[in-house]
This record gives C-alpha cells, structure tokens and sequence, in this order.
C-alpha cells in the first residue's frame, strides 16, 4: 500500500489559493505532505497526498478557504484518472461528428474519415461544404459534438 | 474571470509567477510561457507515487497538468 490521497473540499474557485497555503504550510511545519493537487476542470476540491489523515487535517485547519476536513482517502488510480485525461484521438471514432476549434476551419462541423494515432492526426471531411472536402489536421484541433 | 497567478512553460509545464520581468522559464530557459493551462500539482518531496507515474513531474516545484494554446 502506497501512500493515499485525501481529498479536501474547498470554496469553489479557490482551489489553487488553499493548494498554496497548504504547500506554505506543509514546508514551514515540515509536515509529511508530498504533493497538492488541483484536479483540472473539477471544481470545489483539491487532494492532498499524505501518508496518514492527521498529517492532511492539520496542513488544513484553519484556511479559511476549506470547507471541509480530509475525507476518505482515495487510490492512486483514481487521481491519475483525474489528472491524465485521455486523448482525444481516443475518445473519437471514425464516422463521428465533431466541431473544429481551431485552425482556418475553426467553427465548422465535420466528419471523421480516418484517424492516424501514429502522428495524432485525423482526416475529416466538412460536412457543410457544397462538394467534398478533405482536410488533415491535429487531433487537438478538434472537438467531440453530442448528437 | 479571476487572473492566473502564474504562466504556465508550454514545453515542461513548470509554472512561473507571473510577473513584468519574468520572460522565461527558470527550469527549461524556454520563452514559450502561456496563461492558458488547467490544474496544478505541487510536488513537494520527490520520493510522492505521482513521481515516475506522471512524466513532467521529475523535481519539487508547480506544475500545470494541462497546457494549451488558445
């Protein structure tokens, strides 16, 4: 068993401030904190990873921003779950509708022809276009639509 | 929306204060700094799980999880 993470609530938005003063905190009391983590696009919570609940609830007690103590703690996979998202070329297949988001396409809606992992590539073609047209660009440029 | 207290090095993800005279990354000398990033770890020991199991983080220091461009 390795070292666990606590999560710790956090006013919505402050999460990066309580993250600071729990690293400012954890080096001036010498506390055994190993890392802080603010998770990406997850509001209202940051995990601090500790080897035992009390080490976490006293880096945090007090901060004015923490709304609630250490919690249950969670696994390893979980976090690298929250803080590797998988890529989009991943989450995408061949046939899917998506959005460009950048590039002089930026906007229009497409669909994907062909997906080339090797160099993170897709080949769509434009849906909106009046005769068919095929464009490679990379896989960032380019946003799953719900359908 | 609030004003990012750091850049982020698009090319190892350290992140940087943000301030007038800052213009490089002080881990890498890279000038690739963008304000445009998501998340933070901060590694505080190095002997941390997330060490070895996620690539840019090698050193104590702040990290951005994710970077981007606009």
């Amino acid at each position: 068993m390795g070292v666990p993470f606590f999560p710790v609530r956090t006013v919505s938005g402050r999460e990066i401030d309580v993250a600071l003063l729990i690293e400012e905190r954890a080096r001036a009391k010498n506390l055994d904190v190993k890392s802080v983590i603010v998770p990406p696009r997850i509001k209202g919570f940051v995990i601090v990873e500790s080897p035992a609940h009390f080490v976490v609830a006293e880096a945090v007690r007090g901060i004015k921003y923490v709304r609630g103590g250490p919690g249950k703690k969670i696994s390893l996979e979980e976090v690298l779950k929250m803080i590797k998202p998988v890529p989009i070329i991943e989450t995408v297949e061949v046939g899917d509708i998506v959005e460009l988001v950048a590039g002089v396409f930026k906007g229009v809606k497409a669909r994907v022809e062909a997906k080339i992992p090797e160099k993170n590539e897709l080949v769509l073609s434009i849906v909106e276009a009046a005769y068919p047209l095929q464009i490679t660009v990379p896989a960032d440029y380019v946003r799953p639509v719900r359908r | 929306m609030k004003r990012k207290p750091f850049l982020a090095c698009m090319n190892c993800r350290f992140l940087v204060p943000r301030r007038p005279e800052v213009t490089r990354c002080p881990r890498c000398g890279s000038t690739d700094l963008t304000e445009n990033w998501e998340g933070m770890i901060i590694l505080i020991k190095t002997d941390s799980e997330l060490v070895g199991k996620v690539e840019y983080l090698k050193e104590p220091g702040r990290y951005a999880v994710e970077v981007g461009r606009e």
